[in-house]
């Protein structure tokens, strides 16, 4: 049998990838360096990645051009790849829970993909160097996939990116490069802009005197992580440790990070109309509101926190913090009522628009799906109407509304298969687990969130999972992640068929 | 010898339209004083010229005079025979000019002061002979007459019957040559019409040499497909310098021709879906009009009115009627008979009138003719047919703010429509089909347009949809002959795409001054539209104080003030940034654009 699949090709460019992660290891060897602890682990991770790296380039030399067949297996393979090898820093470094390869595993997938999911237990065995890895392989995974998203699956036409709102999309997919490299070169100069200006706000805080916490280094930590919406904190308190302003600052940050950047692009070139005309940035904007005022109102209601400021700050701070994926806590909401918990377990489900470094189903899946169940209800009353489905005004063809609602429904189903599979395995391995923790665990991790609630809470850790859960939860990272479609269209026989 | 007469007159403002199988084609002119054109009767006389004119005296805008056919050959009729011709009414203006003295009992000339003059042309004067009408005065008597001249080389390629209309109304007077591919056709227009005729293909340049291309000054392509239209003019560009004229069906060729004339070779297109479904969407929007045209690019508009019982002016004089601002009663129809209204002249119900103003006078004069039939936002318009006349229907309709529903039966067509259209429901099924119609409470509508592929078809659908309850049913008919037969059995309102195309060739070739070389002769004069700057003759002065400034030969026809139209008396102040449309002669033309 002859694979219709360039393996070559695909194989050689995840080496490319692994050799230029290589570059990455300057910074946590510098701040290991900074701060006099050891450089062994990112030198030892630097050599594998370069070594795996050119190794696979030079294997599988001889490949033909990238068509959109290999490009679901580059992206796949990718970000298991950087995975295993961000993995490498914490085993080598060999402190606390991150010693056992599995664990490193799961905190490096957790990274790659932006989840936030964490099985650090005590933060202080750890040192800055392996923290600030750990903040980096997040705006690591943020980038791939802004670039991935935007510049290659735009052009595959697969997941939800052909709805996002991008300039015409060519069908051509054997002619990728020239397309991806101008739009990756746009986007990758945004995302940096974006870091830089958050550090910078951030650091300016410290600097006038009101966040004393925010040195530099959680500075330049939180930045990684916030504008990637992924939610790691080098602080064992998340964003409680810093002071309330530090909590308000920090949320149009992830805001920023959940907003299209095809947009974000549009708005810094003077276009600021194209925002009113976002149906999508709409949508986000008043689903953001509808819960964050619930919550607050929950909160204040309960009487959970001591002044209406603080149910204010801490609703909202959540509410975003959820609803975009981050994954940052503001307080420990895993004490909150039940209303309120759930409140923010059902924000789990929506996401930031597409295009940007937010996963769950995202806003414009949502939006389609409730445009094309209403367009149904009209039909039902009207069956000989023809109505199309617009978004912004552009018609959406009706495979792709057909597409959002199986990606709507297979998420969904992936989902609640997870959480059987999470609750059974725990069961299995006698840890106590009710049935809201098992979803929400199941929830922050395919959906990429990070928090769960119960043990998997905020302020804890998924180290108590068994082992097995974990590598479930680590597939499904990665599955979630990528947007299930180029991980399943993997294991059609189709896919490898000529 | 009697005193010169001193009438001036001033611009043809534009041949309006038939307004009934009876009445006249309607041109007018506004004859101002100070501008006289001396000439003689011998100019008047002489030869090659056919027509013309029933004279009223009007004000413009004050009120318009109609005559009716009948009156104008009643007047002429003994001379009809003295030419030995057939009677139809280009030989019976023929025969006017025979009888300059006669005449006089049907030129009717105002002494006012204002001493403003309507002409009426006879119905037979087409399209191109407002062009080529050049002015005549008589000595004798107090008119002018404005007189067509003959003999321009026509080639019309296309014997269908648009080709057939223009070549027999034309045809005797103008040496028309027809090119046609079918042999039978070819045939028939050797017997019936004084015009030669060339069997062939007329995109092959032989044909068309041999027909006489490279003489012609005129070539109008009117075949039943555009592409051939086009062909046509693009060949003819190749073998002379012809005014070249073409007929197209679909939008697509006008979109592209419009910013850019002269595309093709086409030196004027005329697209008939689209002339259709203008005029369509002019009727939907006019509650109750029978026919609705627009003049001077939307500044003066002419409705037909049919009055209902609950109608406030059913049972009006005129007079009391007459409360619009700047809207003239210009007749009213009664049981096929046309009475020229005069302040005493009661309006019944049931009667048609006709009435010529600005938009909004004419639209509020139409809200409150029939108040239950005004259209609001909410109205409930359905078309039938998603062809490209109900697709530009809809569109021009959900431009103006309401919600159109769209019946089209084919599928894709559907689709098609429903992404073009955003404001307009779509629906997917046979016009005709009754479960269809009730499901969908079609009866419940206030308009019903028709714009299905045959005739057939749209009076079913029109016939059902009136059973139904709608209360107003427009119909695109492509026969003409069906046109009267419809509305006679219940539709209210047909509307023909080829008399739509005749009706704005008349336009257009008014309005393009390029047509200049359609004018034969000496007299040659344009119609020009002028936007005044600060150093025009007219800048911040009345029009009275810059006739004085300008030779003879030019008349201020209208001022139009951003949107605004303006009458134009000898009082009359003209701003900068106004446009003000002249007529010009061809002599005095630099001079007067230099000035201007």
């Amino acid at each position: 049998m002859k694979l219709s699949v360039d393996l070559r090709a695909a194989i050689a460019l995840v080496g490319s990838v692994l050799k230029y992660l290589t570059v990455a290891f300057v910074l946590p060897a510098g701040v290991a360096v900074y701060y006099g602890e050891t450089v062994v682990p990112f030198v030892t991770a630097a050599v594998v990645s370069f070594v795996v790296g050119v190794g696979l380039e030079t294997v599988c030399r001889g490949g033909g051009d990238l068509g959109g067949r290999e490009a679901f297996l580059t992206v796949a393979l990718s970000w298991l790849g950087v995975a295993l090898i961000g993995a490498v820093p914490f085993i080598v470094a060999g402190e606390g829970v991150l010693a056992s390869p599995m664990s490193a595993v799961f905190e490096s997938m957790s990274g790659i993909t932006t989840t936030g999911a964490t099985v650090v237990e005590s933060f202080d065995v750890h040192s800055r160097s392996v923290l600030i890895w750990r903040q980096l392989i997040q705006w690591l995974g943020g980038l791939g996939i802004l670039v991935v998203a935007t510049a290659i699956l735009s052009e595959l036409s697969v997941g939800g990116a052909q709805l996002m709102e991008t300039e015409t999309q060519t069908q051509n997919v054997n002619k990728l490069t020239p397309r991806i490299e101008e739009t990756a070169r746009i986007i990758v100069r945004l995302y940096v802009a974006l870091t830089v200006a958050q550090t910078a706000f951030l650091y300016s805080l410290n600097a006038v005197g009101l966040a004393p916490r925010m040195t530099f280094y959680n500075a330049v930590a939180h930045a990684f992580t916030s504008v990637s919406t992924s939610g790691f904190s080098p602080e064992p308190r998340s964003i409680e440790a810093f002071a309330p302003v530090v909590q308000w600052a920090m949320i149009p940050g992830m805001l920023v990070g959940a907003t299209s950047f095809i947009l974000i692009y549009y708005v810094t070139h003077g276009d600021t109309a194209r925002l009113r005309r976002s149906e999508e940035f709409r949508f986000y904007g008043v689903v953001l509101s509808v819960f964050a005022v619930t919550a607050t109102a929950l909160l204040v209601l309960d009487g959970a926190h001591a002044t209406v400021e603080e149910s204010l700050r801490h609703g909202v701070f959540n509410v975003v913090s959820m609803l975009t994926t981050t994954g940052y806590a503001s307080t420990d909401f895993n004490a909150w009522s039940s209303a309120g918990k759930h409140l923010l377990f059902v924000c789990m489900f929506f996401g930031g628009m597409a295009g940007s470094t937010t996963c769950s189903i995202k806003m414009v899946r949502w939006l389609v799906v409730a445009k094309a169940f209403r367009r149904d209800l009209f039909k039902a009353v009207h069956p000989d109407a023809v109505r199309p489905v617009r978004l912004s005004g552009s018609v959406v063809d009706e495979d792709t509304v057909r597409d959002t609602y199986a990606f709507v429904l297979v998420s969904l189903v992936f989902f609640f298969g997870f959480t059987v599979f999470v609750a059974v395995d725990s069961a299995r391995a006698a840890v106590s687990l009710d049935e809201f923790e098992a979803m929400s665990a199941a929830a922050a991790t395919f959906f990429n969130i990070g928090p769960a609630f119960g043990d998997a809470g905020p302020m804890n850790s998924y180290a108590g999972f068994p082992e097995t859960t974990k590598l479930g939860m680590v597939v499904m990272m990665w599955v979630g992640r990528i947007e299930i479609i180029p991980i399943l269209v993997l294991l059609t026989p189709t896919y490898w068929r000529r | 010898m009697r005193a010169q007469p001193r009438v001036e007159f001033s611009t043809l403002k534009r041949v309006v339209r038939v307004l009934h199988d009876d009445l006249v084609l309607i041109a007018y002119f506004e004859f101002v004083d100070y501008l006289s054109l001396p000439r003689t009767l011998d100019d008047v006389l002489a030869p090659p010229l056919e027509l013309v004119v029933v004279m009223s005296v009007v004000e413009l805008f004050g009120r318009m005079y109609v005559a009716r056919k009948d009156d104008l050959h009643a007047g002429v009729a003994r001379l009809v025979d003295h030419v030995g011709d057939r009677t139809d009414r280009l030989t019976a203006c023929g025969c006017v000019k025979r009888a300059v003295g006669v005449t006089e009992a049907f030129l009717c000339i105002d002494h006012d002061d204002r001493r403003r003059l309507r002409v009426e042309f006879h119905t037979a004067v087409k399209w191109l002979s407002s062009k080529t009408f050049t002015r005549r005065r008589s000595e004798e008597a107090d008119f002018y007459a404005w007189v067509r001249i003959c003999g321009v080389k026509i080639l019309i390629v296309g014997a269908g019957q648009v080709g057939t209309d223009i070549a027999s109304s034309l045809g005797e007077n103008h040496e028309i040559t027809v090119v046609d591919e079918d042999a039978e056709r070819v045939e028939e227009v050797t017997y019936n019409i004084d015009a030669l005729a060339v069997e062939g293909d007329g995109t092959s340049m032989e044909v068309l040499r041999e027909a006489g291309v490279d003489e012609a000054d005129i070539v109008i392509g009117t075949t039943d497909s555009d592409e051939t239209n086009l062909a046509v003019c693009g060949s003819a560009k190749t073998a002379g310098d012809p005014f070249t004229v073409g007929r197209v069906k679909k939008r697509k060729f006008l979109e592209t021709w419009e910013p850019s004339p002269g595309a093709f070779g086409v030196d004027l297109m005329v697209a008939s879906n689209v002339l259709t479904a203008e005029k369509i969407a002019r009727l939907v929007v006019t509650p109750a009009a029978h026919d609705v045209d627009v003049f001077s690019e939307g500044t003066v508009q002419m409705a037909e009115f049919e009055v209902g019982d609950d109608s406030p002016v059913a049972g009006e004089t005129v007079a009391e009627a007459d409360r619009f601002d700047s809207l003239t009663f210009a007749a009213v129809l009664r049981n096929g008979d046309v009475v020229i209204p005069s302040g005493s002249t009661r309006i019944e119900t049931g009667d048609r009138v006709v009435v010529i103003g600005s938009p909004e006078s004419v639209h509020s004069f139409a809200v409150d003719v029939a108040p239950s039939g005004t259209p609001d936002k909410d109205a409930d318009i359905v078309v039938f047919g998603g062809g490209e006349i109900g697709e530009v229907v809809a569109s021009l309709l959900q431009d103006r703010g309401f919600k159109p529903r769209l019946v089209e039966s084919e599928g894709g067509r559907a689709r098609e429509l429903a992404e073009e259209l955003p404001e307009t429901v779509v629906m997917e099924s046979d016009a005709t089909d009754r479960d269809f119609l009730e499901r969908e409470r079609i009866g419940d509508a206030d308009i019903a347009v028709s714009a299905l592929d045959s005739d057939e078809k749209n009076l079913l659908s029109a016939l059902i949809a009136g059973r139904m309850g709608v209360e107003r049913s427009i119909v695109v008919t492509e026969n003409t002959e069906y046109t009267e037969l419809f509305e006679t059995v219940g539709v209210d309102v047909a509307v023909n795409p080829r008399q739509e195309v005749a009706e704005e060739i008349t336009r257009l070739t008014q309005k393009n001054r390029t047509v200049g070389l359609a004018l034969v002769g000496s007299e040659q004069a344009e119609v020009v539209e002028v936007e005044i700057d600060g150093e025009s003759v007219f800048a911040g002065r009345t029009i009275h104080e810059a006739d004085g400034d300008l030779p003879g030969g030019v008349v201020v026809g209208a001022v139009s003030r951003g949107v605004e139209f303006v009458p134009p008396r000898g009082g009359t102040t003209i701003h900068e940034g106004d446009h003000v449309v002249l007529f010009v002669e061809a002599e005095v033309h630099d001079e007067v654009l230099e000035k201007v």
